[in-house]
């Protein structure tokens, strides 16, 4: 299922196949990234998440349908998951992300949480596991996006110091699908090795607007 | 200094991007205002670890959380009155997922 972009990909393919990546949250940005992630070929995706499916979710949870609504969002995304990429090992963990939560032996972490205060505390225990974090938030038109590598980059947490969490209640399904795209894309290069990322950069977007901008980050 | 306004910040300013030659952030925004002939301005909370904008809507002015980087460093780690550098972005980051 891969022959249309392993040329692309050429032999970073066998480190796709053998890479080991979590997603944090399976709601709007997560459902695409593992979605992408499947498709490319990700060897062991573990998926976390807390919540069930509801309604007003479907216009941009891209694994959910009506019948999802009620379900473990793990249990559906994981079930759609395996029919479209038996072969990638899925370890669904229903379960909320906090300090005590036990972070596996990954290559990244994506984060694809919906608050601040849950994307710091996953950004704390990136740190304190050395391990990439890909991070993006969005919300109405706008979103931003960067790659943390600690030691290398700010955190997230120095980057936002005390943070104040606006309810996203409207986002434009497209923002969310390009920027889980973008997020998919950088997990690929981290696992890849590419140097072209977006370590060291923000990059904010405005789809309204067609604003895409990189911001350095020190 | 260029003070540019990204995501949400450049609606809540009207502008994208502005050019002062003062490297005091007091001073750098009081320019800004006479620029754009109404008040914005950048609160520094350090107690609070939180920076503001403060800008003028219908005549009462508006405070808002946001990011402010100065050549990428978080505006709350530097020295707020010889800022150096020559790029201070100012944008509201998002957290939906």
């Amino acid at each position: 299922m891969f022959e249309r972009h392993s040329q692309l990909l050429k032999e970073c393919m066998d480190k796709i196949f053998s890479a080991k990546v979590l997603v944090a949250g399976a709601g709007g940005l997560g459902c695409t990234v593992l979605s992408l992630l499947v498709r490319l070929g990700v060897g062991t995706i573990y998926l976390v998440d807390s919540a069930e499916v509801d309604e007003p979710d479907l216009n941009r949870q891209i694994l959910y349908d009506l019948e999802s609504i009620g379900r473990q969002k793990v249990k559906a995304a994981c079930e759609k998951l395996k029919k479209i990429n038996p072969s990638c090992n899925l370890v669904s963990i229903y379960e909320f992300i906090d300090e005590n939560f036990p972070m596996p032996k990954v290559d990244a972490v994506v984060d694809c949480l919906d608050s601040f205060k849950s994307k710091l505390t996953l950004d704390r225990l990136c740190q304190e596991n050395s391990v990439p974090l890909v991070h993006a938030g969005v919300q109405g038109f706008v979103g931003q996006a960067t790659t943390i590598l600690y030691g290398r980059t700010p955190t997230l947490n120095q980057l936002f110091k005390k943070t104040l969490d606006q309810r996203a209640l409207q986002i434009f399904p497209p923002l969310v699908v390009l920027m889980a795209s973008i997020q998919a894309t950088e997990v690929i290069k981290l696992i890849c090795g590419e140097n072209e990322s977006l370590v060291g950069k923000m990059l904010l977007v405005d789809l309204l607007n067609n604003r895409f901008e990189t911001v350095k980050i020190i | 200094m260029k003070i540019r306004f990204g995501n949400i910040a450049d609606a809540m300013v009207g502008v994208k991007e502005l050019e002062v030659q003062e490297h005091d952030l007091k001073r750098i925004f009081e320019l800004v205002s006479q620029m754009l002939k109404k008040r914005v301005e950048l609160v520094v909370d350090e107690k609070e670890e939180s920076v503001y904008l403060l800008t003028e809507r219908d005549g009462k002015l508006v405070r808002n959380w946001v990011v402010a980087l100065c050549d990428g460093v978080n505006i709350l780690d530097c020295d707020l009155s010889h800022l150096r550098g020559s790029q201070i972005t100012i944008f509201v980051p998002v957290s939906g997922g």
